[in-house]
Formats: C-alpha cells, sequence, structure tokens
C-alpha cells in the first residue's frame, strides 16, 4: 500500500478546495444557514450498544445514525470581508447525535489584495482542516447525508481544531498548505497536537474538470480515551461507556483525493469523486490503571468512491466505502487487552457501506433527499432507508 | 474535431481515474487482520495445570519452573531434617490439609518461640507481587524464604552458621536426594546448596495453585456449582452494601496480584481498623505492618489483603490470628474496625486515624452473614487440598 502512494500521487496531483470559506463571499458581512434533517428508518446499531468500527481505535464525534428523524447538522455562520484582504468567520453548529450547539469555527484571515503576497493566505483559529476535502463537507453539502466511513474511522468524523494555516498559491493551479493544530481534534490530544501538508491541484477546461489532492498529516496523542462514550454519552436513553482503554502514541496519515467532473450539457453534470485515506497508528494501548498494555501499530486503509450526476434540480449519486485494517498488539498485555478491546481485533472482515442518494430541488436553496444504505460497516449487515431535508441559504448579505 | 489540449486533458483524466479506481479496488481487495503476539506470555516448560483465562504467573529468568525443581521443593518442604533441631518443616506451619497454614493463632518455630504473625496460606503465591504480611520490600519467593530458615528472632527453621553444614550432610546422606538435586540442577558438581534449596522450594511453593473451586466451576458455566445461599453471598460480597470486592478481587481475590500480563505492579496495603491502642491508631509492639519497613506513621497498621481462596480452611484471621471465625471477620468489618474495651490493647480500630477509607460500617443480617459465608467456603479447593502432587513425599511410598 504504501509503496503505491507515490506513484498515485504523480498521476492524481494536488487540485483545490471543494468547499466554502469565507474568501468567497467578496467584500461585506454575510450570513448563511444549513440545515439537514433526515429520518431513517434504522439506527446503525441498536439502542444501547456502542458503534465501533471492527478494528479501528474509534473516536472523536463519529456517532452512529439513529433510527428516526435527526438533526444531521445545523448550522449558522457569520463571515465578514475587508477590503484590505482581512476577513473573519463565526460558525455555530449541532450535528449527529451531539445534544448542544457549538462554536465549530471562529477564525482570521488574511489574503493580500494587491502586493507582492497575492498568493498567500494566512489563517487562524478554530477552523477544519483543509487537507481532506471530506473534511470541509456537511450533510447540507454533499450528496449524502452520512459522512464517509473512512473519516469516521480515522478522524472522528470531522477534524475541527485550533490551529495556525498558510497556503500558497503557486502557477499552474497549484496550491501547498501547512497546517498546525492545538491538538483537540481526534486522533490528537490537546496539548500533543498535529501537523499536516498539503497539495492540490485543479485543472478545467470547456466541458472537463480535474480537482486532485494528497497530504500527509503527523498527530500525537497522550493517553487517548474514546470521548464518544467516556463521558456518559446517552444514546438510546442509557449512557454508555466505552472499554477502559487509551492510546499512546503517533499517527500518521496519509491521503489522496480526486474529482473528475464531465459537464455535459449547461444543466447536466457527471462527476467521479473519491478519497483513499491510510493510518498507521504506532503507539501503546493501555488500561486506565496501567495494570495492562500493549504496542500497538497498525496500517488502517479506508476510502469512498462516489459517482453522481445531475440534471438540472435532480441529482443521483452511488457511494461505496470500505476500510481494512492491518493490526498488531505486541507484548505480554496483548492478549488480555485483545480481550478487552473485542472491537480492536478484526480478521477477515472489512467494514464497508453501499449508498444510493437521489435528490430534489424542489426549491431554490431547499432539496429534498432519498437514500438506501447497505451498511456493512458493522458484523451485522443492515440496509435502511432515510429521507430528508436540507436547507442552504444567504439570509443576509451586505456590501462595503 | 478535438483539439489538442483537450485530448491531453482527457488522457490526463483517464490516467488519474485509472489510478484512483485500481488504489480503491486493490484497497478492498485485502482482507483485514489483527495479529497478536504475546511474546513469552505462554512459554513454559512447567505444567502450571492452570484452567483457561488464568493467566501465567511470572518465573523468574534465574529460576525457570522445572517438573524437577518443583518435585526437590517438595521433598525439602515436607522434610524436618532441614531444621536446625531436625523437628521443623516447612509443612510444620504450612500443612496442605488448611490450605498450607497451621490453624494456630500464630505459628511456633523449631525452639517453642512463637512468631508475632499468623501463618500465610501458601496458595497461589506465585501471584503475589510481595510475600509476608506486610514488606513492600520482599516481592521474589527466592527472598522470602531465606526468612524462616535463616530467621534468630523469631526462630523458625534455627539454621544458623554453626549447623548449616551438618544440615546440608543430612541432605546429602539421604538417597533420593541425590537422583533429584542432580535432574533439578544439571551440571552442578555438588548441587545441593542452600542457594538450590531456596529454588527448588521457591519452584515448589509457586507451583502451588488453586483455581478448581466449586465457584471457578460455576464460573465456567456450571450453574449448580454454587448453592442459592452461595449464590446470594456472591452478590452480597460483590454488592456496594458490603465492599468486599474493592480488596479481593479479580481471578485470586486480592487486590495485590501479579501475572505475565500485568504491566504496572501495585502492591496495597490495608489499615482495617483492628487496633487503635489509646486512640493515637497504634498497632501491637513488633506487629506495626508497613511501618515496620517504611516508618511512615500513615502506614501504621497495613497490612496486604490475603487471597480468599480456600479462606473457609485458614482460620483464625488477620496478621496475628486475633479474629476467630468468618463469622467474627463479618462482624468485625459490618462494624467498621474493632472495639476493645480493656486491656494492654483497649482502644477503638473503628476511629482508627489510619484506617483505610474502604473499611466503613454497614449492616448484615445473621441471614445475609451465613449467605456470605456460603459463598467463601465456595472457595475452597477440594483438590488442593488432597493433591498428591502436593502431599508429604516421605510418608507415601516412592
Amino acid at each position: 500500500m504504501t509503496a503505491r502512494l507515490p506513484f498515485l500521487i504523480l498521476l492524481a496531483l494536488p487540485a483545490c478546495v471543494f468547499a466554502h470559506s469565507a474568501d468567497d463571499n467578496g467584500n461585506g458581512t454575510q450570513v448563511d444557514v444549513a440545515l439537514s434533517a433526515s429520518w431513517r428508518s434504522d439506527s446503525a446499531v441498536p439502542a444501547n450498544t456502542l458503534w465501533q468500527i471492527p478494528g479501528v481505535l474509534t473516536g472523536g464525534h463519529a456517532l452512529p445514525v439513529d433510527k428516526g428523524l435527526s438533526l444531521d447538522e445545523a448550522s449558522l455562520t457569520l463571515s465578514h470581508q475587508r477590503p484590505d484582504g482581512i476577513y473573519g468567520l463565526l460558525k455555530a453548529e449541532t450535528h449527529g447525535s451531539e445534544d448542544s450547539l457549538s462554536l465549530e469555527h471562529a477564525y482570521l484571515g488574511f489574503q493580500p489584495r494587491d502586493g507582492v503576497a497575492t498568493w498567500l493566505r494566512l489563517e487562524a483559529g478554530r477552523m477544519n482542516g483543509e487537507f481532506s476535502p471530506a473534511n470541509r463537507e456537511h450533510a447540507s453539502t454533499r450528496l449524502f447525508s452520512e459522512t464517509p466511513l473512512v473519516m469516521d474511522a480515522f478522524l472522528g468524523r470531522h477534524f475541527v481544531d485550533d490551529g495556525l494555516r498558510l497556503v500558497a498559491r503557486l502557477p499552474g493551479q497549484l496550491s501547498l498548505g501547512v497546517e498546525s493544530w492545538r491538538g483537540r481534534a481526534f486522533p490528537a490530544t490537546s496539548g500533543q497536537g498535529s501537523t499536516d501538508v498539503f497539495a492540490r491541484w485543479h485543472f478545467a477546461t470547456e466541458s472537463w474538470q480535474l480537482e486532485a489532492g494528497a497530504f500527509g498529516m503527523k498527530s500525537e496523542a497522550e493517553k487517548r480515551i474514546d470521548e464518544r462514550y467516556s463521558a456518559g454519552h446517552s444514546h438510546g436513553g442509557t449512557t454508555l461507556t466505552g472499554p477502559d482503554v487509551n492510546f499512546i502514541g503517533e499517527t500518521l496519515l496519509y491521503g489522496v483525493s480526486g474529482r473528475l467532473t464531465w459537464w455535459m450539457a449547461d444543466e447536466a453534470r457527471l462527476s467521479l469523486q473519491g478519497e483513499w485515506l491510510q493510518q498507521e497508528p504506532d503507539g501503546t494501548v493501555q488500561n486506565s490503571s496501567v495494570t495492562r498494555q500493549a504496542f500497538f501499530t497498525a496500517t488502517q486503509t479506508g476510502g469512498y468512491l462516489q459517482l453522481e450526476g445531475r440534471w438540472k434540480q435532480h441529482e443521483l449519486g452511488l457511494r461505496h466505502e470500505s476500510v481494512v485494517v492491518d493490526n498488531q498488539l505486541t507484548g505480554s498485555g496483548a492478549a488480555v487487552l485483545a480481550q478487552d478491546i473485542p472491537h480492536l481485533v478484526n480478521n477477515g472482515f472489512n467494514p464497508e457501506r453501499l449508498t444510493l442518494a437521489y435528490a430534489y430541488a424542489f426549491r431554490p436553496g431547499v432539496k429534498a433527499r432519498l437514500e438506501w444504505v447497505r451498511d456493512e460497516s458493522s458484523a451485522t449487515s443492515q440496509d435502511r432507508v432515510a429521507v430528508g431535508l436540507v436547507w442552504r441559504e444567504t439570509l443576509w448579505q451586505s456590501g462595503d | 474535431m478535438p483539439s489538442a489540449t483537450s485530448f491531453t486533458a482527457r488522457a490526463l483524466a483517464a490516467r488519474a481515474v485509472v489510478a484512483f479506481l485500481t488504489l480503491l479496488l486493490t484497497a478492498c481487495g485485502d482482507d483485514s487482520s489483527t495479529r497478536i503476539d504475546t511474546g513469552n506470555l505462554n512459554v513454559t516448560a512447567f505444567d502450571w495445570q492452570l484452567p483457561l483465562g488464568i493467566p501465567l504467573p511470572v518465573e523468574p529468568a534465574d529460576n525457570p519452573m522445572t517438573e524437577e525443581g518443583f518435585q526437590l521443593g517438595r521433598h525439602l518442604f515436607h522434610d524436618t531434617r532441614l531444621s536446625g533441631n531436625n523437628t521443623q518443616s516447612c509443612s510444620s506451619c504450612h500443612q496442605q490439609t488448611k490450605a498450607f497454614t497451621d490453624g494456630l493463632t500464630v505459628s511456633v518455630g523449631s525452639t517453642g518461640q512463637a512468631h508475632p504473625r499468623n501463618a500465610q496460606a501458601l496458595v497461589n503465591t506465585a501471584y503475589n507481587p510481595t510475600l509476608t504480611w506486610a514488606n513492600p520490600s520482599l516481592v521474589r519467593l527466592e527472598q522470602q524464604i531465606l526468612v524462616p530458615l535463616f530467621s534468630e528472632d523469631p526462630i523458625e527453621h534455627g539454621i544458623t552458621d554453626l549447623n548449616r553444614e551438618e544440615i546440608l550432610q543430612r541432605l546429602r546422606d539421604e538417597p533420593r536426594y541425590a537422583p533429584l538435586f542432580a535432574a533439578a540442577f544439571p551440571g552442578d558438581t555438588d548441587p545441593v546448596t542452600y542457594t538450590n534449596i531456596v529454588k527448588a522450594l521457591a519452584s515448589f511453593t509457586r507451583g502451588l495453585t488453586s483455581f478448581n473451586s466449586a465457584f471457578d466451576r460455576y464460573s465456567r458455566g456450571d450453574a449448580s456449582a454454587l448453592s442459592n445461599a452461595a449464590k446470594r453471598g456472591l452478590s452480597l460480597f460483590n454488592g456496594e452494601r458490603l465492599e468486599c470486592f474493592h480488596c479481593h478481587t479479580g481471578y485470586n481475590f486480592t487486590d495485590s496480584t501479579v501475572d505475565r500480563a500485568t504491566t504496572r505492579i501495585e502492591t496495597p496495603f490495608h489499615n482495617t481498623g483492628l487496633y487503635n491502642i489509646g486512640g493515637t491508631g497504634a498497632f501491637p509492639e513488633n506487629n506495626h505492618g508497613l511501618f515496620e519497613i517504611t516508618g511512615k506513621p500513615t502506614d501504621m497498621g497495613k497490612f496486604r489483603a490475603p487471597t480468599l481462596r480456600n479462606i473457609a480452611k485458614t482460620a483464625p484471621y488477620m496478621h496475628d490470628g486475633s479474629v476467630a471465625t468468618l463469622q467474627d471477620v463479618l462482624r468485625f468489618y459490618s462494624a467498621g474496625g474493632r472495639l476493645i474495651t480493656s486491656g494492654p490493647h483497649a482502644g477503638d480500630g473503628r476511629l482508627s486515624p489510619f484506617k483505610d477509607d474502604l473499611i466503613v460500617s454497614f449492616t448484615i443480617s445473621d441471614a445475609e452473614i451465613a449467605d456470605v459465608i456460603a459463598f467463601l467456603e465456595s472457595l475452597t479447593d477440594e483438590s488442593f487440598i488432597t493433591n498428591p502432587r502436593f502431599s508429604n513425599p516421605w510418608t507415601t511410598t516412592p
């Protein structure tokens, strides 16, 4: 797997960002709202059951979807762009099974409008990592309501942290960026931090568009627990507690991404998009009393590939996702810990998911979504149907 | 007609798509795997006869367990010739029928001198991170065994510089020992040494494992192995009212346990409120517990929580044998300590300033006491008590 990576990077060169930033607003202030709600015919796991992706130390905010009506995402964004190139963004958001509204983004940015450094962009504050296109998507921006499985497995659903970002836009539609993070976001822990470098390349013709990217990230963790279930998270009305295990060590994460779009006509396009990640944790797993510990190393890969078509107000897409793990537990405590962390032991099972989605934008900024999901991400295969509504709108906009 | 630029773009795009699909499809083709490498966790030359789920004990690198060492140790353990006056063997204070205790309040040495402490049961000592009642520095059997053999105060086996060679000669003169020593220590030209004797005794003691009680059979799926009373007692034992499990926990019913899978060894000692002489928290002289080693005032009266396996066979109880029966033990804990109203040890242990925070009083009925005792009795391993493998070889035909 690792040997193939440089070869593939040569073929799929870096590309530009998919998603929104304050830079897109132009001068002035803007307030945006986004909401996605879905009714699902079944939960990803039965009530009072932990959701663990087999073979992976899952964590962060990767919580399972629930049966019934739930709010996938709700956000309110305030952004302001000044003529001198300084801009700021505040975003309050709640998503998934979280019960509270949190300040998801709060950052300042600067991109000179004139002078010699117009090709540089600097941002600092709380923001999501730009290294992965999927990390910048939400239930309201993508065709599929559920986050890609690989994002749940390796990044705890999404990577949002306090940090600093510097992006250089080079000739030939090539962008290079570096990000440094405090460590609030999985797979790091606070005080240990993460750092990543990424590259993007964008190429377009009249009817074709190719966006490709690659990144590498290193994160450090000190006694990282599964925070999803350690604070008494209530899922199904009963407080669930995860296994008594924490991780100490570093995690290397690499990824390549690509999106090829073919504009068949003015109102019709076909796109093929995917992302492939490889995670390499290298450290120690132990129980809280440190009476049992073992070395844990792994090469875990995952990705998604989705084909989407859009014609006027209609969208249709098919997404396939999978995760493969190659884990090793070493040490005298390995066998005992393997019993204490049964979900970490995965032999012969590759979590997979297949989703078919259709969306119809019956009003500007509002669309209805229908999905069928074959979920084989855990030992029990499950089919579920989801019906949802998505609303994205700029509530207010002013200019200077 | 397509331009060269659009042709190049399409070609590049096609290569990218093919590369990407190849990457994803190839990744999907591999199967997940998890390898568990426990190193030498399960490597041993000795038949420990442990049930599934019980981890192997630690074997010292300089005295790995062998059957030959175990058998030599068994002979030495039961041999009164391993004492100054030919009257005392290890089994004098550690009798198999009593789970390798002696049934006395405190043990008595070869010269009649009383030991300040109650003989500890030699049950699963291989899993003890510290030996004796209250010495955190005695972490190996090979260290601890030197004490009863050579101790002068109190005298136990009574081996001294004056008689040590004479004792070794007794062993050399015993025909059964020559092949035993040779098998246990091949390559030694003169294997009959105190170093080898201690190693062999340690091997035998280490090999005294007990995991076949009625409770064990119940844990392994035999629902009929425990009486209803014992099941109620189990629930009380592990409940938040009695909280026995805080100190008597795990597969060996003690919070002082180590095995090969242990990473951080914990060696807890507890003051249970047995004494509080004059309200100062003091314990009787020459029985101060952990304080005797550390000198820390807060360590006064702290002792190691022993295993409860075979506890019904090891009366009397506590470090000084001052609690006669299991009923008395339960009433002592339900009171949250012991009140001594008169005599040289008068004081209210319930109010000891050094008492463990876990020792709080609780209410318990006579019927519940009976249930808990039924559970404790279910921890008796009859196969351990009667196992000929551990028995006195000098009273049976070889």
